[in-house]
């Protein structure tokens, strides 16, 4: 994408932001969210049918609306229009979609063999992506506890992460967030030193699991952004309870050996493929 | 290797990609060697070489006239020439001379062999060769027809001189060996002649003494021999014979003479026979004989026979006493002395007288005998036919006499060739063996004479310079340009080491990198393609960093590369 064209779509998405919130500074209502179609809430008419509460709530999360430019920086390119880069993320999302309904499924886990394979990356992009899609809502989870970036990717800092609602301190919509894509919504995490596991195997966390993960309803796409395999066993934990888990490989850089370890590891969880990422020399 | 190798053949553009991926790798190490192959490249001192040409002329008299002794052989030649002239000690004096690598004197030169090599090093000869059709086999061949003495130095001048002083020696010390090998060829055939000859006279001499000592039993005269042989054996059964003959022939004359009279009878006119007077002489013996047993010698008949005797006897020409008369008056009176020595005692007169008459006849019986040998063979037979046959025997006698020893002296012979002829095959080996060994001597001995007339004439020739020699055909030059190093090549060499050193680097990388590359080899391990293939996603910073290492890396192997040249073509070497 060349710089002209980055800072003309830079000015647009000014005006639209500055006139998103003037909108909701005057009404809250549904209806100016159609009109701008910036408006992060997602239940104003983009839904199709949702009927469960919780989710419902989710849905009426806040919105923040990043800038485009910082977001192209960021690597964070799937919401760009005009831009090739963009095809890849088109195409990962035609294949999620389709293997998600044609099993019924609904929840994606994104991991990786070792860090820096870019799938926090991948699962921003992929959810953009898939939130395109007028029929689709998403909800991203950021569950690299230790080291959470999702909320980075989008230039976000949120006061509370989940742990902080694990641990009884807010409300659950005090920490979604939307990043500023239409039927897009965030539950991003804060850096946790120590104690992860034991927060991870909560009843809290337990019951939030369940209460994402027990709708099977293909348009309520739920993707989780988990640590890398190499790091710990935090990965494997969650991997079963999601319907599908994705791969992410780095191109030169993940070794064989981290692969098949990687592959043998996954074995339980429903891997539905991999995505060869920061591919340099592309085969035809 | 763990990347792509596993999967199918690699294309081209997989290499590329390699090299594209790992360029770092390759540039590197290459730009390194560059610069290391520049700096050697300028820092080598340079070479000058002089070059002096030598052509090896053929002899001027053809080979098949003159094979020469020295062989033409060029590159024998040549080495042996190098070994003589470049001696250690010859090195050493020549580096003296012409004060070769600085040094002040030959003391402060490192030692003899050190000096050698070095020298040793900076020389270098090589046959120039050419196709020459061989005199001998009309073929072409390969063969040296020039050589190159060649001397490189840092200092043009310096390889000038000592190339033209090598030259020098080489065409000198080639002549001085050429003439000494010939000579020295010449007087060692001479020498060896010489001892020949020697031995040759020893087996003369050896042979002759071995004929002399063999004469009738040497091969040669086997032939002769046996004729010879039997040519005696039948002049041996030839005299036998006329032996015999002779012999009977004796026997018959004998018995006739025996039955003959010697005296012809006297017949006087009346036909009346007188008595001979040998037989008159006879009868009147015998008579004597008869009387003297009755009558001693006093007694007038006995005085009147031995008168009649002694007369008879002048007239025959007998003279003197007749030994038989006188030995049978000795032989009468010895047994009447006898008779009477039985009768009478010693001095009786009468054996006394008869001693006496035995000793005056045995005295005059001496004396007889010493005179009538010579008187006896006077008396002459007088009967012609008793004459005749006395004549033929005493012819035959002769005869046999004669031929006793002449079958004597063929017996004699016969013994001999039969000595000859039974020593035959023994002689005529040692003869044959003798025979052989002088024949050999011989033949060796006209062979080297033979090589000794060739070897003379090779050693004039040598001297009158006619011989296969060298001549200097180009005089070393001053070398106007340095021959090495040459620059430009090692600094090519230095890129040229770089890139596989860098290509090498490549290699072990790609090798030891197990990470996964490409869509491909993440299918095979897989075992289905990926869902998708996100390429790298480059943001301003990212493009930033990228242009400034590219400019980095090209702007400044680019200059590096253009400094290099430039010294290069500045140093002025091409």
């Amino acid at each position: 994408m060349s710089k002209l064209t980055k800072a003309i779509e830079k000015a647009r998405l000014s005006r639209q932001n500055a006139l998103a919130r003037g909108v909701r500074g005057s009404s809250g209502g549904a209806a100016e969210a159609r009109a701008t179609g910036t408006d992060g809430i997602v239940a104003a008419g983009s839904v199709a049918t949702d009927h469960h509460p919780i989710l419902d709530q989710y849905l009426r999360a806040a919105s923040v609306k990043p800038d485009d430019w910082e977001l192209s920086e960021r690597r964070v390119i799937a919401g760009l229009q005009d831009d090739d880069r963009v095809e890849p993320y088109r195409q990962l999302r035609t294949q999620v979609l389709k293997i998600l309904r044609d099993n019924g499924w609904n929840t994606l886990a994104i991991t990786s063999a070792h860090e820096s394979a870019g799938k926090s990356l991948t699962a921003a992009n992929l959810a953009i992506s898939l939130s395109r899609d007028v029929n689709n809502s998403v909800l991203l989870v950021d569950l690299d506890l230790r080291t959470p970036t999702v909320h980075e990717k989008f230039g976000m800092d949120p006061e509370n992460g989940l742990l902080d609602y694990l641990n009884g301190d807010c409300k659950l919509e005090d920490i979604l967030i939307n990043p500023g894509y239409d039927r897009l919504v965030l539950l991003p995490s804060k850096r946790l030193g120590r104690f992860a596991s034991e927060v991870l195997s909560s009843p809290p966390m337990k019951q939030l699991m369940q209460d994402i993960c027990t709708r099977h309803d293909p348009s309520r796409i739920v993707i989780f952004d988990l640590p890398s395999l190499m790091r710990n066993d935090d990965a494997l934990l969650f991997t079963p309870m999601a319907d599908a888990t994705l791969l992410v490989v780095e191109d030169g850089v993940t070794t064989e050996q981290q692969l098949t370890h990687s592959l043998a590891l996954l074995e339980g969880a429903n891997l539905i493929g991999t995505v060869l990422n920061k591919a340099r020399d592309i085969q035809r | 290797m763990a990347n792509e190798i596993d999967s199918e053949q690699m294309s081209i553009g997989d290499y590329l990609r390699i090299l594209r991926r790992r360029r770092y790798y390759f540039a590197v190490p290459a730009l390194i060697a560059a610069v290391i192959g520049f700096y050697v490249a300028v820092s080598m001192p340079p070479n000058y070489r002089s070059v002096a040409t030598i052509l090896i002329e053929e002899q001027s008299i053809p080979d098949d006239l003159l094979p020469g002794t020295v062989s033409n052989f060029a590159t024998q030649r040549i080495q042996v020439l190098r070994k003589r002239i470049l001696t250690n000690s010859r090195v050493a004096e020549i580096v003296d001379k012409l004060d070769l690598y600085g040094y002040e004197s030959l003391d402060e030169a490192p030692p003899i062999s050190a000096l050698g090599g070095r020298f040793n090093s900076d020389l270098s000869i090589n046959l120039v060769s050419a196709e020459v059709i061989d005199p001998r086999s009309a073929r072409p061949t390969e063969a040296a027809i020039a050589f190159t003495v060649a001397f490189r130095s840092e200092d043009p001048e310096t390889a000038k001189r000592v190339a033209t002083e090598l030259a020098d020696i080489f065409l000198e010390e080639s002549t001085r060996s050429r003439e000494d090998t010939a000579s020295s060829v010449t007087d060692f055939i001479v020498g060896e002649a010489a001892k020949l000859q020697a031995e040759l006279a020893v087996l003369e001499q050896q042979l002759a003494q071995f004929k002399a000592d063999n004469e009738g039993a040497l091969p040669e005269m086997y032939q002769y021999t046996v004729g010879a042989l039997e040519r005696a054996e039948r002049e041996l059964a030839n005299l036998n014979t006329r032996a015999q003959e002779l012999q009977k022939r004796r026997l018959q004359i004998s018995a006739e003479l025996s039955q003959m009279n010697p005296n012809a009878p006297i017949v006087l006119s009346g036909g009346e026979v007188v008595m001979g007077d040998r037989e008159q002489l006879r009868s009147l013996l015998a008579e004597y004989r008869r009387k003297s047993a009755r009558y001693s010698e006093k007694h007038p008949d006995l005085i009147r026979i031995t008168n009649e005797i002694r007369s008879l006897r002048e007239s025959l020409g007998a003279g003197g006493e007749d030994i038989e008369l006188l030995s049978e008056q000795l032989d009468q009176a010895r047994s009447q002395l006898t008779a009477m020595r039985e009768s009478y005692p010693e001095e009786h007169e009468r054996v006394v007288e008869t001693n006496d008459l035995v000793a005056e006849l045995e005295r005059k019986l001496a004396v007889a005998q010493r005179s009538g040998n010579r008187r006896n063979a006077a008396a002459e037979p007088t009967n012609p036919a008793y004459i005749l046959l006395n004549t033929q025997l005493q012819a035959i006698d002769v005869e046999l006499r004669t031929s006793a020893e002449s079958r004597a002296a063929i017996q004699e012979r016969i013994a001999r060739y039969e000595d000859a002829i039974r020593r035959g095959p023994e002689v005529e080996r040692q003869y044959q063996s003798l025979l052989r060994e002088y024949e050999t001597t011989n033949a060796k001995y006209l062979d080297l004479k033979e090589k000794q007339r060739e070897a003379e004439i090779a050693e004039n020739v040598e001297t009158a310079q006619k011989g296969g020699r060298l001549t200097l055909i180009e005089p070393a030059a001053l070398p106007l340009a340095p021959t090495s190093p040459n620059r430009n090549a090692i600094f090519l060499l230095g890129i040229v080491l770089g890139c596989v050193a860098g290509l090498m680097i490549v290699v072990l990388a790609e090798a030891m990198d197990e990470s996964v590359y490409g869509e491909e080899q993440l299918s095979a391990i897989v075992g289905e393609r990926p869902l998708v293939v996100v390429p790298f996603i480059t943001n301003t910073v990212d493009q930033q960093h990228q242009r400034q290492r590219r400019l980095l890396m090209i702007g400044g192997s680019a200059l590096l590369l253009i400094a290099c040249v430039v010294y290069l073509q500045v140093m002025g070497v091409g």
